[in-house]
């Protein structure tokens, strides 16, 4: 086990480094650098100053050459400084995870909440009524696009329809909170927070719900199911205690595929409701060609990812004994 | 963009006494519930939404976007500003002309005395000449560079090399002696379009196209050198890149510029790096102290625009560091900004910019206590504005919004046009005028710009902003919607319809692309104009591509030359110096355009003082612009302020013009 | 992993007791057939994709607008001119976000276009794209997951951490990117989508190659894979005669899903401006004007009938795909 896992780590440095690689070319490959965006409309620019932006900025370097630079700085934990921003990539990172992070986490709770006991419910009663429902009503949310149940939202809640919350930002401007954390700044912050939240769970909900309801059939059909029945075991053990449990396997390393999604920030539902966050600004970052910061971002993201695989893995090994790992 | 490109900027304190009128009375009424503060609006916020996010570079002589700049601007001043006239008038000083026989013109900069920085230290032109010097620096990689005014001895010290005009003389000398059009020798003239590779015309590939549609053989064959062809070796592609030479030589060589491509060449091998060795050159030379609050400014020639140019920020260099030539980095990372405007930096967070009022401004107190600037995406505006959560804002005009605006008692708006204009711009190198004049006969402009923004737009004729006292407001239609019309201009370029197409001598057919933003959603007023033309021109056998791309991948397409068409805006306009843009070798001439009787006009413009005398200049240069069918104008907009009226005193908001308004005079600015 | 599909629907005692009931030989397919259509949301779906289908390929020949066509209105007399009029349209005002009329029953949107007559061709692009997509990454991810589920070992490895880069690659710069480089391409406005989709298939083919490669290794336990292995049969009859047939309901499904996945994949790049172009019309670039908050209160017949489209067909390829799979596996009836 501790031999697998050390050998797994070794070889998800090796996955890192290809996707770095691949990031770079990618990020570099764009027909037009942040020089080029970001003077566009300064009528005095002439070339010669272009040029030496570029030098100044690093932009001026082949793709290998930059590349190897970004790595020999970022193995020191040095991202460089965002274009955008004028500041260290870790500095703008690290101001906005916050936000992005709570949204995604209250997020993904409610939708495991939501989540897990319609879907067992949903197996249970498989063709009825109740199936039908739940399903179709969960699966509306993952037929529409984000920014239509965003604008949908916004409209039945915002100003022009109920006007029971706030639409967009994320707190009140006129009010003057003190910097730490108070409770009226705590709740402003929630009841702008309501309905992006919101958002997220309607659109993750479906495949979760899903997944759980799957799995469940799966596991209702098992013969030991079965042999719990016929024995007769009460209904409500035969499924909390027999089915659920099992069922949890598979939820259990959905969760670790959930790590990368708690900070990538959906850039959509952010710039919607104009929350400065990680994906907003990615998107930023991604229309202005800051390599910085999409080299810093993305490679965290992909950081994440792999260490929830390598996770679900793990996990997958701990709670399922039949899965050996070599 | 309004403001999107100077850092110094904004109006006189007399105009803008008179334009927020009432300011007077603001002790009148009884004081605020805190009792600290004599002034009514001290415990008041005044919440303005920006409807783009802040680029949160608050550093006066970084920031960039037109926000950032609206929040910097308040927090710092400038010995001038422009007024509500669009003209330049004293603020914080002032600044005068001296035209000196020589030719030469010296700007003396005056710093008002007795004002302070918010921290307490006293503003001296010191602070305005560390500024003036950050902006000049080699290191420097803000928007607002001086590098490109003609200020004595700015290039000295931007090289470090005391001997730089004479070296660049030299070598104008040297390249002159042997590469001027009447002196040079074929060979050297051959030896230059070799290795410029025909001016960047050549690809490399023997096989290859022209980029006309012809194989290099055949244009080869079609100048009369048939004979010389069948004597080399066609695939390779030394000798055929020789006999090209002797080609363009024996009949372009008027169309080639051996000269200014030496010349380029010598200067850039000079150019590089020269601080690596120490400073040579401390000091701009133009740019004298003369005492604690004044400070000279030589430019080499006459420009009616110098006096904006220098018109700096007063930046405390005991705050933002000491100046070291060549590393100003320190400096432009400062993130906190201390300035000696009416409002005090107060932080950004979660969207919010706070700024608190400075009571120490030298105009006078700020009558509210706190102002926010808030980012609101435009879709939210007006309900924001409405239910009262932001007090001010500059929604994207359009014929619903304005319906709203009017209907809702509690609301209150101004119009003011932008000072900008749409325009679709056409690249020479790519298409011949013919076609460009084709095309924009092709261009039905009225029902587009009327239904994307109703009444907040019009057709205007020439390219440039109405709201330029030079605009010639009498200019006609010059390309008028007309089918045969664009046909006749295409034939004249030498198209024919041959079996429904419309080809060239060579029977390619014509395919212009024009590159929009419209997001895919039809979200750009030049959108049916476009589909309209690219039906007509289907329809007279040509193809108009219409590449519907976002703001990046349009701003490559122009500056790599992909792109035949675009449309676009200039925005933040305040001058009619249009040489950047129209004049040959311009640092915005994505048009190519190089034309010796536009540029002899364009620079007669900015040496023209007398106001009728530069009006009918820039009449003349925008007809002759027009007539190279280079900018088509598409519209003038009207920018739409909209304001909360029960939370905004009304009475002290500025009657709004193009270049002024109530982010120019904040602290006169009320709550009720 | 757990979205397992054991296709083996003779080995199953209770599939007797149907048999027996109707006193008919069943195929397999038959069977899966009979399963599937006994879900009603399943049948609903498959209704919904034939009626879409039909109004999208078959609609346009009775539409008498064509997609780009824009109507323009005489400004004193209101009357409606067509584009062709060149002599009058000069003059002209746009018909833009006309309300529904008989000329136009679902009214025209805001470039002066007949929304009825963009909905039918948008669809076309919106059904299109999806099948590019599924086929490229269903022949590189079924061939890579394969390979890796089949040889296991070295083989195995590589592939999988190659699936891991693949999938840590963000989506909405890779997005933003590639659609950038396809201009400076210079591919044609109208194919432009296409190559960004054929690209997305690429690139999608590591959540494939995953998937198929968990099948077939669980397959590989199976009793009848060992016996059939004890027999010394062939390889290449192993994988076509015993191991595809089986994957096959996976990929089936997967396949399905993905069709609706794609479309709502093609709105989100409408939103970020890398969609279909102007003055071309997909349902997700129609659709985006919900976010236009003038439109979104006073034109409810520019913004519901493309997101009413959108939710059908995605809802009903995600229907079908459910109904699909647990037609495939007997053991989900109870």
């Amino acid at each position: 086990m501790k031999q697998y896992i050390i050998r797994r780590v070794l070889i998800s440095l090796v996955v890192l480094l290809g996707v770095s690689i691949m990031l770079y070319t990618l990020v570099r490959s764009m027909p037009s650098d942040y020089v080029d965006l970001s003077t566009s409309a300064n009528v005095k620019m002439t070339d010669e100053m272009r040029a030496h932006l570029r030098e100044i900025y690093g932009l001026d370097k082949g793709i290998v050459e930059g590349y190897i630079d970004w790595l020999t700085s970022a193995l020191r934990l040095d991202l460089g400084q965002s274009l955008i921003f004028n500041a260290p990539v870790t500095d703008v990172i690290g101001r906005y995870a916050g936000v992005t992070f709570t949204v995604a986490a209250i997020a993904l709770v409610l939708q495991l909440l939501i989540a897990i006991p319609l879907g067992i419910l949903a197996a249970r009663k498989q063709y009825s009524a109740t199936d039908y429902i739940i399903t179709g009503l969960v699966f509306l949310g993952l037929s529409l696009p984000t920014f239509f149940f965003a604008a949908v939202l916004k409209r039945i809640f915002g100003y022009y329809g109920l006007d029971l919350l706030p639409i967009s930002g994320m707190l009140t401007a006129r009010v003057t909170y003190p910097d730490h954390m108070t409770w009226a700044k705590f709740l402003d912050y929630a009841q702008h927070l309501i309905l992006p939240i919101t958002v997220f769970v309607i659109t993750g909900l479906g495949s979760m719900l899903r997944y759980t309801r799957t799995n469940m059939l799966e596991v209702l059909n098992a013969d030991y199911i079965r042999t719990a029945r016929a024995k007769g075991v009460p209904e409500h053990r035969v499924i909390y205690s027999h089915a659920f449990r099992n069922t949890l396997i598979p939820i259990v390393t959905l969760l670790g595929a959930s790590l990368p999604g708690l900070f990538s920030g959906a850039a959509i539902s952010e710039s919607l409701f104009a929350i400065e966050g990680l994906g907003n600004i990615g998107l930023k970052a991604a229309n202005m060609g800051d390599v910085p910061y999409l080299m810093g971002y993305n490679m965290l993201l992909a950081f994440l990812t792999i260490v929830g695989y390598l996770l679900s893995d793990i996990l997958y090994a701990v709670v399922d004994p039949r899965v050996r790992l070599s | 963009m309004k403001k999107a490109l100077s850092v110094a900027m904004a109006a006189t304190m007399a105009v803008s006494l008179a334009a927020c009128g009432g300011s007077d009375s603001s002790s009148a009424t009884a004081s605020g519930s805190n009792g600290t503060a004599s002034n009514v609006g001290s415990d008041k916020t005044l919440v303005i939404a920006v409807e783009a996010n802040f680029e949160e570079k608050w550093n006066p002589l970084m920031a960039e976007s037109a926000y950032d700049q609206m929040v910097v601007e308040q927090i710092f001043t400038a010995p001038q500003r422009v007024d509500a006239n669009n003209e330049m008038a004293d603020w914080a000083g002032s600044i005068e002309t001296t035209e000196n026989e020589d030719g030469t013109v010296t700007y003396t900069i005056k710093c008002k005395e007795g004002m302070t920085f918010t921290d307490g230290e006293p503003v001296t032109i010191d602070d305005y000449l560390y500024s003036l010097y950050v902006l000049s620096d080699p290191s420097y990689t803000g928007p607002a560079a001086l590098i490109t005014e003609d200020i004595q001895g700015i290039k000295e010290y931007y090289y470090d090399d005391p001997e730089y005009s004479t070296k660049v003389a030299a070598m104008e000398e040297e390249a002159a002696a042997k590469y001027a059009p009447d002196v040079i020798s074929k060979e050297d003239f051959i030896a230059y379009l070799v290795e410029s590779d025909l001016n960047g015309w050549w690809t490399g590939d023997p096989a290859g196209d022209t980029g006309a549609g012809t194989t290099w053989s055949e244009y080869i064959e079609a100048e009369g050198f048939g004979e010389q062809l069948a004597a080399i070796d066609a695939t390779d592609a030394d000798a055929m890149l020789n006999l090209l030479a002797e080609v363009e030589y024996t009949n372009y060589a008027d169309g080639y510029d051996p000269y200014s491509y030496y010349l380029g060449k010598m200067e850039d091998e000079y150019v590089a790096g020269n601080l690596e060795d120490g400073v040579d050159v401390p000091e701009i030379s133009g740019i004298k102290r003369v005492d604690d609050y004044t400070a000279t400014v030589t430019y080499n020639s006459l420009n009616i625009y110098g006096d904006r140019a220098i018109n700096a920020y007063y930046v405390p260099e005991h705050y933002y560091g000491e100046l070291v030539k060549g590393d100003v980095a320190s400096i432009l990372a400062n993130n906190e900004p201390m300035g000696s405007g009416n409002y005090i930096w107060g932080g950004f967070a979660d969207n919010i910019v706070t700024l608190t009022a400075n009571n120490d401004y030298f105009e006078g107190q700020p009558k509210t206590g706190t102002v926010k600037f808030q980012y609101v995406p435009d879709a939210d505006l007006m309900a924001s504005l409405a239910k009262g959560d932001i007090d001010i804002c500059c929604p994207a005009g359009n014929q619903e919004r304005l319906d709203e605006l009017e209907a809702n008692p509690d609301l209150a708006y101004q119009l003011v046009d932008n000072a900008g204009y749409g325009y679709m711009g056409m690249n020479c190198n790519n298409q011949p005028q013919g076609v460009r004049q084709g095309i924009f006969c092709l261009m039905n402009r009225g029902p587009a710009v009327k239904g994307y923004f109703g009444d907040l737009a019009k057709v205007i004729e020439r390219p440039m902003t109405t709201t330029l006292g030079e605009y010639p407001q009498d200019a006609t239609e010059y390309y008028g919607y007309n089918k045969d019309e664009a046909l006749k201009y295409f034939e004249s370029a030498g198209y024919t319809q041959q079996n429904g197409k419309l080809v060239d001598a060579q029977g390619k057919q014509l395919v212009v692309n024009v590159y929009v933003g419209g997001s895919g959603t039809q979200d750009h007023p030049a959108c049916a104009m476009l589909n309209q033309a690219a039906t007509d021109m289907a329809e007279l056998g040509g193809e108009l591509q219409i590449q519907d791309v976002n703001f990046n991948v349009l701003q490559s397409a122009m500056n790599d030359g992909t792109a035949d068409a675009w449309c676009l805006a200039w925005g933040a306009v305040n001058s009619c110096d249009k040489s950047t843009q129209f004049k040959t070798g311009g640092g915005q001439n994505k048009y190519n355009v190089s034309d010796a009787e536009l540029d002899a006009l364009l620079d007669e413009i900015v040496k023209t003082v007398d106001f009728d005398a530069r009006k009918e200049l820039v009449s003349q240069m925008l007809d002759r612009a027009m007539e190279l069918a280079i900018e088509l104008p598409l519209y003038q907009r009207e920018n739409l302020w909209a304001y909360n009226a029960v939370n905004v005193n009304m009475d002290t908001v500025p009657e709004a013009t193009a270049s002024w308004d109530h982010t120019d005079c904040l602290w006169q600015i009320e709550m009720n | 992993m757990s979205e397992e599909i054991k296709n083996n629907p003779s080995a199953q005692p209770d599939k007797m007791e149907t048999l027996e009931e109707n006193q008919l030989f069943m195929t397999p397919g038959q069977i899966v057939a009979r399963q599937f259509f006994r879900n009603k949301l399943a049948v609903f779906g498959l209704v919904v994709l034939i009626f879409m289908a039909l109004f999208c390929f078959v609609g346009p020949l009775f539409s008498p607008y064509g997609e780009t066509e824009i109507f323009y209105l005489n400004p004193e007399t209101g009357e409606e001119i067509y584009m062709s009029d060149s002599s009058a349209i000069a003059s002209a005002i746009l018909n833009a976000k006309a309300k529904p009329s008989l000329a136009h029953p679902l009214g025209t949107n805001e470039s002066g276009h007949d929304v009825l007559t963009r909905l039918m061709y948008g669809g076309r692009i919106s059904l299109m794209v999806g099948f590019v997509v599924v086929i490229v990454e269903m022949l590189l991810g079924v061939t890579m997951g394969g390979i890796a589920g089949y040889y296991g070992g070295k083989v195995d490895m590589v592939i999988m951490r190659l699936v891991e880069m693949f999938v840590s690659i963000p989506f909405i710069p890779l997005m933003l990117i590639i659609s950038s480089l396809l201009i400076s391409l210079k591919v044609s406005p109208q194919d432009k989508i296409y190559y960004t989709m054929f690209i997305m298939g690429i690139i999608y083919w590591a959540g494939v190659a995953r998937m198929v490669r968990g099948q077939i290794l669980s397959l590989r336990e199976m009793e009848y894979m060992q016996a059939a292995e004890a027999t010394g049969i062939r390889t290449s009859r192993k994988i076509f005669r015993h191991l595809v047939p089986n994957v096959m309901p996976v990929i089936i499904v997967m396949a399905t899903m993905d069709l609706g996945g794609v479309i709502l994949m093609e709105s989100t790049m409408s939103f970020l401006g890398i969609g279909v172009g102007m003055p071309y019309a997909s349902w997700g670039n129609m659709v985006q004007s919900v976010n236009d908050n003038v439109i979104m209160r006073n034109f409810m017949n520019i913004w519901v009938p493309p997101g009413l489209c959108i939710l059908l067909v995605v809802l009903a390829f995600n229907f079908v795909g459910d109904g699909l799979r647990d037609a495939f596996d007997p053991k989900m009836k109870r």
